[in-house]
């Protein structure tokens, strides 16, 4: 028995009205819903990311369901995964005040059907998911980076994305102009992780990129070129 | 003389432009004096907010929040507490609750009294501006009491408030409900009924309620549409449900409907805040959890354990059980909901925030086409943008 069932005096279990609408949308999405379940009080879906958009237009128009918004739309990245990316929709019914999700599984390099078509909100939600994760949209009518800057390589909210990116901006006082260049950390950057079992264990994301790291020399080859350029300014 | 073809011309509006309301980019396509296409180019206040959350434990993320939406920092704050609370499953204080609905509704004044004076600036009047101003200094006084900082709270933690509020606090807040009214009524008289205010506003950025659910709309910018729909209401969090307010509808979907929207708000944001002072239960502001909450101060002097738990709490943070959630709150703007996937450690595995003005801003291209270049200004003033959130 599913603990979102009510128990009734007879002692009859009767659905919530969450578990009538998550059969309901089993019933209607028939060959597309994958599998459904219960969360926070949350349906949530799985499907196959070539149905989406049939599903999303199904739970929109059927007059039971009324899921008439669609309110966010993002993926998760899962690196280790063979299908490394979860696809998320998060809908929304006034009628019936409840909330849905609906997850498809994508692999790097797949497309996803564009949901512009059914709902406009989708336009800059896919365009976000584009920027961050580069999962490309089928479809979509204006497919271009979002939020990062004008000529930005990678995408950022992949777990493969280095947080502190992979150029930086400086600027050069003697020649007043910015300068990119390929981030150098000074710093071995380390990272504590606490396992779910209270192990702890320590990388660097320097490990990652030995290359990147200035030797000692190097090191205090820069600091010197610093200490001069900041002598010659102050005499000029 | 021969007739001359006039192209569409683009044109640039911002990044730094006084009506854009933050650094918004926004390329337009004018066929003369008439908008045909707008395009925001957004991100320039990109911090990466998502990123930087996967790096930190669920307490260090929390300040973030205050940095989305800077005008009305406690709501955020609230939506990743009750996300974190429920994927926990903890309870919070009925004080805490009180508190943060109090907090709430200050922040949700302070929001509109800046939307809405701002978008007056943006149309032509200057005075509410300068009354507005003197209005939201009272309020962020009252945050600075309760937090010590005027604008980066971080005062709503998982489990409750941080601290409890100091003595004649709400006695100041009670007397501030006093003289509130009369600068509502005298706002209202410099625009409601204002020939300019109106010209500019009546019957500019219609939104019918189809696309104002198509596109993802919420809070006032809905409501204006003629969508009752408010998650105070219809899906209470904390003390929400205790409270005796109502929730203005609009008829029009205009500038103007959203503007009066607005102004209806502030007052039932004004009823809740005596409401909750008046039923102010006492009690503790703070779960008693200590894997989740900080001990007491004076507890930490005398008990080995609670000493463990502080050093535990402020460096390894607290696991949340694996699972995803979606929670919302009825942020000023409009729903502003946390996806949060937990994996079992002590960092979120994925946050994504869903910053209501990220929707707002994308549908300037639709509600602007076929406008004048000077209404686009009273669009976005009306939409209530602010792009620490849109650009997180």
């Amino acid at each position: 028995m599913n603990e979102n069932d009510l128990i009734d005096e007879a002692g009859i279990a009767s659905e919530s009205p969450l578990q009538i609408m998550a059969d309901h949308l089993r019933e209607i999405g028939q060959g597309i819903v994958l599998s459904s379940d219960i969360i926070h009080g949350e349906i949530e879906l799985q499907v196959n990311a070539g149905t989406v958009a049939q599903l999303l237009m199904l739970v929109r128009d059927d007059r039971q369901a009324a899921f008439t918004q669609l309110i966010d739309l993002t993926a998760v990245d899962y690196p280790e995964r063979k299908d490394r990316f979860d696809v998320v929709y998060q809908m929304l019914s006034m009628s019936n005040n409840m909330r849905l999700r609906i997850v498809a599984t994508v692999g790097e390099g797949q497309t996803v059907p564009s949901v512009t078509g059914v709902f406009m909100a989708a336009n800059w939600a896919e365009r976000e998911v584009w920027d961050m994760f580069g999962i490309f949209f089928s479809g979509h009518p204006d497919l271009r980076r979002l939020l990062t800057d004008y000529g930005f390589e990678g995408h950022p909210l992949r777990k493969d994305f280095p947080l502190t990116g992979h150029v930086e901006v400086r600027y050069m006082t003697r020649s007043a102009a910015s300068l990119m260049s390929r981030c150098i950390w000074f710093k071995s950057f380390v990272i504590l992780i606490f396992s779910a079992r209270g192990k702890v264990c320590i990388t660097s994301s320097v490990a990652m990129l030995p290359k990147l790291i200035p030797t000692k020399r190097q090191n205090r080859a820069l600091k010197r070129q610093t200490w001069q350029r900041c002598r010659s300014n102050r005499l000029r | 003389m021969a007739e001359m073809q006039i192209k569409p011309i683009t044109m640039n509006f911002g990044p730094q432009h006084p009506a854009a309301h933050g650094v918004l980019r926004l390329v337009l396509e004018m066929d003369g004096e008439v908008i045909e296409r707008a395009d925001p180019h957004i991100g320039l206040l990109h911090r990466g907010t998502e990123k930087l959350i996967e790096h930190k434990t669920y307490l260090q993320a929390l300040p973030y929040f205050d940095r989305l939406d800077y005008v009305s920092p406690m709501n955020q704050e609230h939506a990743w507490a009750l996300a974190v609370e429920k994927a926990l499953g903890i309870e919070v204080p009925r004080r805490a609750q009180y508190i943060r609905v109090l907090y709430c509704e200050i922040g949700r004044i302070l929001n509109h009294l800046l939307n809405l004076t701002t978008f007056a600036i943006d149309v032509g009047a200057m005075t509410p501006l300068l009354w507005g101003f003197e209005e939201r200094e009272h309020l962020m006084g009252f945050y600075e009491r309760a937090c010590g900082a005027r604008l980066h709270a971080a005062y709503f933690r998982p489990g409750g408030v941080h601290q409890d509020l100091p003595d004649d606090l709400l006695r100041d807040i009670n007397n501030w409900t006093k003289t509130f009214p009369a600068f509502i009524q005298d706002m209202e008289t410099l625009l409601s009924e204002n020939r300019i205010f109106k010209q500019r506003t009546v019957d500019i950025g219609v939104i019918s309620e189809e696309d104002a659910l198509s596109l993802g709309m919420t809070g006032p910018c809905l409501r204006g549409s003629g969508v009752a729909w408010d998650l105070r209401k219809n899906q209470p969090y904390d003390a929400y449900d205790e409270m005796d307010f109502d929730i203005p509808i609009g008829k029009t979907g205009d500038c103007y409907a959203r503007y009066l929207i607005r102004v209806e708000e502030m007052r039932q944001s004004l009823r809740i805040i005596e409401q909750a002072i008046a039923n102010m239960p006492s009690g503790p502001v703070m779960a008693p959890d200590h894997k989740v909450t900080p001990p007491q101060r004076g507890e930490m002097k005398q008990s080995m354990e609670a000493l463990i738990h502080h050093f535990k709490l402020y460096t390894e943070g607290f696991h949340v059980p694996e699972g995803e959630s979606y929670t919302a709150v009825e942020a000023p703007k409009g729903e502003f909901g946390v996806f949060l996937v937990s994996d079992g450690t002590n960092k979120p595995y994925r946050c994504k925030i869903r910053a209501p003005g990220f929707y707002f801003m994308a549908a300037v291209d639709h509600l602007s086409r076929g406008h004048m270049l000077a209404d686009s200004v009273a669009i976005i003033g009306s939409l209530d943008i602010v792009f620490g959130e849109i650009d997180r």
